[in-house]
């Protein structure tokens, strides 16, 4: 799967089909993104995954390359909540055929439950939860939502993490 | 759908107005409520056929003297009849029927829904599902989120009594935390210039975090303390609210500091003149029986308001549907 062909470089090598997404940041949150992919060991592809890379332009950062998945199979909304900067690319026959850059949605509905004790979502009513994203200062650590029914806010980190 | 009188169109295609929050309500909007309260106060009996044939619905999951008895005094001066009810108990709620459902079959009966309900976003829902057959709905209290209906007959007492809604000193005490009232109330002044806030309670019921950062960038100038004492000369409202005993983790905690939230007559030597004392009410013993005969007890008068207020709120929202 790998190779380190000196010690400077570590060389993954290309998938043929599937996706890659590059400059995640902050380092460590790919596997955050593979949670929210709903990507674990009964995946049936391979997924290669490099932590805490070391980036020139962000420091450190997190790489994934996921074979045979499909841009539709993705939640590009979730995507964009989690690693809002990042690049999705898409591979067909080793040739990148797609380029996206990620970015926050204003709005998302129906990704989360609302987190809120008592928020009406949480009871068995005709509606689905729904969020205006708030954008902190600039970096995607403080990605907060808040629920349009019940006002509370949280962070979309600290629910995945609550989940897992 | 339109949330607190904007008007504007939804999927639905249907223009209705809804009186959910104050947070997003404009200035002028709640100006308007004021000035035709004003009007509605001096000669009341003028206004007694506007809304004839109207119906409104009050649909309380949670028990309620003030709102509730307030609405329909308002609906009956108005000319207007009113249906309900006023608990679960003896409604297909108790067979579990949905606040969804529920709102779908009031709007099918009536004009206006009136609901107090004991979840946050349950008065956004409602209004939601109420559009659908461009009926209007008003919140009468949404779990600790809002009561935007008791904050306008705040600021309409606030008004009356003060000549002003800006510059003031205004004391909150009690509970501060799980306080619909508050939330409301501060939203509302927050709207009407520079305004000091003095937050007086435990640390354990302070202002919400979300209120906090709504009113981040409010002209509000907001002081935490933890004791009446020490402020009660400087204000021009204190605004008083209930302690509840379920809202301290520990009840020997609960005993050892309802004291620094009461309303001792001794405190009131150290007031102006000129203070208003208000409580949304109901009361227990935040405010002594012995308060009630200071010209500055103005919390009854503040309840009678009510009616006058969502008279006003009503023929605004009602008096030209077809």
């Amino acid at each position: 799967m790998e190779n380190l062909t000196d010690k400077k470089q570590l060389i993954v090598n290309k998938i043929d089909n599937g996706i890659v997404i590059d400059h995640i940041t902050p380092a460590g949150t790919a596997f955050l993104v593979l949670q929210a992919l709903k990507i674990d060991n009964h995946f049936p592809h391979s997924v290669f995954v490099a932590i805490n890379v070391s980036s020139k332009r962000l420091g450190r950062k997190d790489v994934l390359k996921i074979r045979n998945i499909k841009e539709s199979d993705l939640n590009l909304e979730m995507l964009g909540l989690l690693i809002a900067g990042s690049n999705l690319v898409v591979i067909e026959d080793y040739k990148i055929i797609r380029k996206v850059r990620l970015e926050t949605p204003e709005f998302t509905r129906g990704l989360f439950q609302c987190p809120g004790h008592s928020c009406i979502t949480r009871l068995h009513e005709d509606v689905e939860p729904e969020f205006k994203v708030i954008k902190g200062n600039g970096t995607n650590e403080s990605v907060k939502l808040r629920c349009i029914y019940c006002d509370k806010i949280f962070d979309v980190f600290q629910t995945l993490t609550m989940v897992s | 759908m339109s949330i607190n009188g904007e008007k504007n169109l939804m999927n639905d295609q249907k223009e209705t107005s809804h009186i959910i929050g104050i947070r997003d309500m404009k200035e002028e909007y709640i100006q308007e409520i004021l000035d035709q309260t004003y009007e509605i106060k001096k000669t009341p009996a003028k206004y007694s056929n506007s809304l004839n044939g109207k119906i409104l619905a009050l649909a309380f999951w949670e028990p309620s003297t003030r709102t509730r008895l307030s609405f329909e005094s308002a609906m009956l001066r108005l000319g207007g009849t009113c249906m309900g009810f006023s608990s679960q108990a003896g409604t297909s709620i108790e067979k579990g029927e949905s606040l969804s459902d529920t709102i779908t079959m009031l709007a099918s009966y009536s004009d206006c829904i009136v609901i107090r309900h004991p979840h946050r976003g349950s008065a956004k829902l409602a209004a939601k599902i109420a559009s659908r057959q461009g009926v209007s709905v008003i919140s009468g209290g949404s779990g600790s989120q809002e009561h935007p209906t008791q904050a306008l007959l705040d600021i309409f007492t606030i008004h009356e009594k003060c000549k002003r809604l800006d510059g003031l000193n205004v004391g909150l005490v009690g509970d501060l935390r799980y306080s619909r009232t508050i939330s409301s109330l501060l939203f509302a002044l927050s709207k009407f210039g520079r305004n000091t806030i003095y937050s007086i309670s435990h640390p354990t019921l302070s202002l919400q975090e979300e209120l906090l950062f709504d009113l981040e960038d409010s002209n509000l100038n907001i002081i935490n303390l933890e004791n009446l004492g020490d402020i009660i000369g400087e204000l021009d409202v204190l605004y008083v609210t209930r302690l509840q005993k379920e809202r301290f983790p520990d009840p020997m905690l609960f005993n050892k500091v309802r004291g620094s939230y009461q309303v001792h007559p001794s405190l009131m030597k150290l007031a102006k003149d000129s203070l208003i004392i208000m409580h949304p009410l109901p009361r227990v013993d935040e405010i002594p029986y012995a308060i009630d005969q200071l010209p500055q007890a103005l919390y009854f008068e503040q309840a009678k308001n009510g009616v006058y207020t969502r008279m006003a709120l009503l023929k605004k929202l009602l008096e030209h549907r077809k």
